[in-house]
């Protein structure tokens, strides 16, 4: 299909960039880039009257920079997963984003797609947004009232929503470097590789000894935002890590939300899932 | 004679392919061309009470808009032709060129809007008002068949499209007192073709009155006699052209709506139109194989013998027949396959749907018989306690027995004989390979290990090269170069490479000497084209004896030429020698000398041109047959399937390009994976397709495929001089029965029974769960 006729615009700075995307007609969308907005603009779900692109709206969008006490990262929001997945630092101290992206997308869309439009998208099918929730990352957002920070997972209001006001852009993702804890995203498909996940477990673990100090547990694609599996997180925190410690926790998790049924399996099966690989990740990051 | 037939060559058709020079239907820019976009149903079944095209017509950019008012005030007709095809249907059964009153699935094309881009004429679309009232919808060619079951389309007297009585032999006799009688009902979908360029179609009207039409299709005579009887033009007014096809698949191999109305639309303009199918149309409107119900019964002896197999199939056709339909009763006599079926009783009925019509996809029904005949296999060495290759080796038709002739008849009228190849022993070739024997053992190990592995396997045959004939001219250029000119048709398989090289073998020459042209009613009038795994062994002949004869023209004009003996003559690097000797003429100077110069005669015995004209023709199908071997493991927890082996041996005859062999059975294989594990065309109630995006209807891609063990034997087929058998669909008709097989053998702590087509992790998830409720798999 084709797609309908829009203005395109690269607004230089972010009054501009404001007052472009306060269009009349209120269809005016910003861009980081693109891939997900291309594809639902030639599927013709989706008729912006105009795009107004993010990439040289502010310096501040751009760059992935380690704090001096080597505490944190800060990307900007226009920051392709390209650049994060090549970025040295970033693989040697979070090196759960490296493994997540072997199985995004392809190259081609990890060399355009945004860290800031990933998350703005919404869609709770993607794989890095349970992740950045896992590590606790923060997000800056920018509007015409000002600035704002605020964790990552509350970001997400449901299918394709966020709690972002009219306005808002997310100009930076601060995600913290948290020493002794032993992350992984895992990414299950029913079908062939390449389908989106059924469901989606980023696992943040801290281990003292055999006992489970601390650990995030964020479940993405069977709900309609990455959610946190408090009861699961629950039944594991402060313990040692048995067999029959990880069945509870898949128990616990499949119990603790609503799994929609579609076409990738249903709400049973979905759940049955979430169960088996919660348990067996739990188990292989113990090893 | 240099070798080249046996040869991998390197494929003529790569240098462009690899270099991005190939050009598709919309690669091609004609002058001051229009593009064309439809309006398509939005509903499976309604009455259209309100179409109103007004606002359409004024968008500025807009050339027109049709409808099938305007497009039956031109040509006096609504509907389609039933292609070229001889048929007993006389029913109303074709589609609408375009739909005015009722339309019958979603996707059905009702208008055209016709602008100077793609993007304007979408927008002109968007801008045609159009009321529906909604009609009841079948989606379920079981719930089709009922009497009293509401009309798919309200002219249509039935629901029930045809019904066909396939059997031989005495069937009472043989449950009558039969020492087993097993039964098993089996639901196959399989989904569509999905070649990665879709259909396309240019039509130029010329100033003269004449015509040129391209079209991706793997039917140009085809769409030409179409276009022909519905426009009411003169055969010499009209050209159909099919630039490179990226693929064919089954769904190219009917004449489509679109290719009539195009060029209807562009006479009536009098103006070059161009419309590409874009991917979600393609999953709305294009053919696919889709449901078929199975309920079958086999009557064995005690040593598992077949006595007889008798039972139904319910085929869901869809909303219209584009061609005569051949793939049920393809799928009902197919089902014997390799085994000898004493006799066979099958009751098929195919239905109307409120879907898209359904037609042939690679394999065309085959795959459907080869798994319902092997599903039985499996269910009687299971009940009886045997191995299962035991049991298909007990059934198989054995070497003494070839040729075999069945008591079944294909189209032509012609017997059912399967020519050559010895089944037993290519079964026993592929378990050698596959390690069957030993496997029992690696599986009891696995299981002690938690793990659940399983292997299967699956034997078949496939009727291929159906004839009765292809075309095929040779002709030898002044430049040395050597020309084909057929009604092949080239979708991106190789045939071109194999036609050189069995043409360069008789010539004396290298393959790359030799150019083909397909796809071109001018340049090859005649011809039938793409389908059956037929055009190797069709083409392939007429250009094995066409090329036989410009070689014997060639040696007798050499012959006096040269002044020698025509039986010292020889073929070599594109001359004609003496044997033996460094006296020889260029084919190229022959091709000069037969071109004739003003006044003077040709030698005595001799004609004009270096050129010879063929049509080999045939009546008979030739037999290949495969026994594909898969190895799986099952994660019973997650319900998983992982191919952890694959072993596929066909016998295909001579192979002319082994390369070109391997990857066309590697790429059936992966399509049989499909359906097998991943492909499925899903609607919901209301006939909404649902997998309208590669995001939703899955193709299996490279992680999802093992290592392809593949083996041959290459028993020559005795009924064709070249001694080829086709290649094309035959990787994918056993690769589901041999998956499914495995899968089952992997759970059989469970107790498993697989009845259907494909099995998702779902399907095997809710058959786990109902065994471990009832306490399986035992301690």
């Amino acid at each position: 299909m084709a797609m309908a006729d829009l203005d395109i615009h690269e607004p230089g700075d972010l009054a501009e960039a404001f007052c472009l995307l306060r269009a009349p007609d209120g269809a005016a969308r910003p861009m980081g880039g693109g891939t997900a907005l291309m594809l639902m603009m030639k599927a013709q779900l989706f008729k912006p009257s105009a795009l107004v692109s993010l990439a040289k709206v502010d310096p501040r969008f751009h760059g992935v920079e380690l704090s001096a006490d080597g505490a944190s990262f800060s990307i900007g929001a226009m920051t392709t997963f390209a650049e994060l997945e090549h970025h040295a630092d970033l693989c040697a101290r979070l090196p759960v984003i490296a493994q997540t992206m072997v199985t995004l997308a392809n190259p081609r869309v990890r060399n355009v797609a945004t860290i800031g439009g990933n998350l703005a998208h919404a869609d709770p099918h993607l794989d890095l947004p349970p992740v950045w929730a896992s590590l606790d990352a923060e997000v800056s957002v920018i509007g015409p009232q000002g600035e704002r920070r605020f964790p990552v997972i509350e970001l997400f209001a449901g299918y394709y929503e966020t709690t972002l006001q009219p306005g808002e852009l997310i100009m930076r993702l601060h995600a913290p470097v948290q020493q002794g804890w032993r992350r992984r995203y895992v990414k299950v498909t029913t079908r062939s590789a390449h389908d989106w996940p059924a469901i989606g477990i980023a696992i943040g673990l801290k281990m003292q000894g055999a006992r489970c100090e601390d650990l995030r547990l964020i479940l993405s694609a069977a709900t309609d935002r990455p959610t946190r599996l408090v009861a699961a997180e629950a039944v594991v925190r402060g313990q040692a890590i048995t067999d029959d410690l990880l069945a509870a926790a898949g128990k616990a998790a499949a119990s603790e939300v609503h799994i929609e049924t579609d076409s990738r399996g249903s709400s049973d099966y979905k759940a049955h899932l979430l169960s088996v690989h919660l348990k067996r990740a739990l188990h292989d990051l113990c090893e | 004679m240099a070798r080249q037939i046996g040869l991998s060559v390197e494929r003529l058709e790569d240098p462009a392919l690899l270099r991005g020079q190939m050009k598709y239907l919309d690669d091609l820019e004609l002058p001051g061309q229009l593009h064309v976009a439809f309006l398509r149903s939005e509903h499976a079944h309604a009455r259209i009470t309100r179409l109103d095209v007004t606002r359409a017509r004024a968008l500025p950019g807009v050339h027109a808009v049709i409808t099938m008012e305007d497009m039956e005030r031109a040509l006096g007709r609504v509907r389609m032709p039933l292609s070229a095809s001889p048929t007993k249907a006389t029913a109303a059964i074709t589609p609408y060129i375009l739909s005015g009153t009722e339309v019958a699935f979603v996707g059905e094309a009702i208008a055209m809007a016709i602008a100077g881009s793609r993007h304007i004429a979408e927008d002109a679309v968007d801008l045609m008002e159009i009321e529906y009232a909604p009609l009841p919808v079948i989606m379920s060619a079981k719930d089709a068949v009922p009497d009293t079951a509401p009309r798919v389309r309200t002219e249509a007297s039935s629901n029930v499209f045809n019904r066909m009585h396939v059997n031989y032999g005495d069937i009472d006799a043989a449950f009558a007192d039969a020492p087993h009688v097993f039964q098993e009902d089996m639901l196959q979908h399989r989904g569509c073709g999905h070649p990665m360029e879709t259909r396309g179609v240019i039509a130029e009207p010329r100033m003269d009155g004449t015509m040129n039409v391209w079209s991706s299709t793997q039917m140009p005579h085809d769409i030409h006699q179409g276009i022909l009887e519905v426009l009411g033009l003169e055969d010499d007014a009209l050209r159909v052209i099919t630039p490179e096809v990226g693929g064919g698949f089954g769904p190219k191999y009917c004449a489509y709506p679109e290719e009539l109305a195009i060029p209807a639309a562009a006479r009536m303009l009098g103006r070059t139109l161009k419309w590409v199918e874009d991917r979600r149309e393609h999953c709305l409107t294009a053919v696919q194989e889709r449901d078929q119900f199975w309920s079958l019964e086999i009557a064995v002896e005690a040593d598992g013998r077949i006595r007889g197999l008798r039972g139904s199939l319910i085929h869901d056709q869809g909303a219209y027949a584009l061609k005569a339909v051949n793939l049920p009763y393809n799928s009902a006599t197919a089902v014997p396959g390799p085994y000898m079926v004493p006799a066979l009783d099958m009751r098929v009925i195919i239905t109307f749907t409120n879907k898209v019509p359904a037609s042939s996809v690679r394999g065309a029904g085959y795959p459907q018989a080869a798994f319902a005949m092997e599903r039985l296999m499996d269910l009687v060495a299971q009940r009886l306690g045997l191995d299962r290759a035991e049991v298909r080796r007990r059934n198989l038709v054995p070497p003494e027995k070839m040729p075999y002739t069945k008591p079944l008849k294909a189209r032509s009228g012609a017997p059912v004989t399967y020519d050559s190849g010895d089944y037993i022993a290519s079964q026993k070739e592929a378990l050698e390979a596959a390690g069957w024997d030993g496997f029992a053992d690696r599986q009891l190990e696995a299981r002690k290990q938690g793990r659940y592995i399983g292997i299967g396997l699956a034997n078949a045959v496939k009727g291929t090269g159906r004839g009765p004939f292809e075309s095929g001219t040779v002709r030898v250029n002044p430049s040395g170069q050597v020309s084909i000119f057929t009604g092949a048709a080239a979708m991106g398989q190789g045939i071109k490479t194999t036609l050189a090289q069995i043409c360069a073998e008789q010539l004396g020459l290298t393959a790359d000497k030799v150019t083909v042209i397909c796809g071109d009613t001018v340049a090859a009038p005649l011809g039938l084209g793409g389908f059956a795994s037929r055009q190797l062994v069709t083409a392939g002949n007429t250009v094995l004896l066409a090329a036989t004869e410009v070689a014997q023209k060639a040696k007798k004009l050499a012959s006096h030429m040269l002044e020698a003996d025509i039986e010292d003559l020889e073929l070599l690097d594109g001359k004609v020698r003496v044997k033996g000797s460094d006296v020889s003429v260029t084919l190229a100077e022959l091709a000069r000398v037969l071109r004739g110069s003003p006044g003077y005669a040709f030698p005595p015995g001799l004609d004009p041109s270096l050129q010879s004209d063929a049509k080999w023709q045939t009546e008979a199908l030739t037999y290949s047959n495969t026994t594909h071997v898969a190895e799986v493991e099952v994660d019973v927890d997650l319900a998983q399937v992982k191919i952890l082996r694959y072993i596929a041996l066909q016998d295909v005859g001579v192979r002319v390009n082994p390369m070109i062999v391997e990857g066309q059975i590697r790429g059936g294989i992966a399509h049989g994976i499909g359906n097998a594990l991943f492909e499925q065309m899903i609607y919901d109630d209301e006939g909404q397709p649902l997998t309208t995006t590669f995001a939703d209807y899955l193709l299996p891609t490279a992680p999802e495929l093992p290592r392809f063990e593949t083996l041959y034997r290459d028993t020559p087929s005795p009924i064709n001089p070249l001694g080829a058998k086709g290649v094309g669909e035959v990787g994918t008709i056993p690769v589901t029965a041999a998956i499914i097989s495995a899968i089952e053998d992997a759970l059989a702590p469970f107790d498993i029974r697989i009845q259907q087509t494909p099995v998702l992790p779902e399907t095997l998830f809710h058959l786990i769960s109902t065994a471990r409720a009832r306490g399986l798999p035992r301690p």
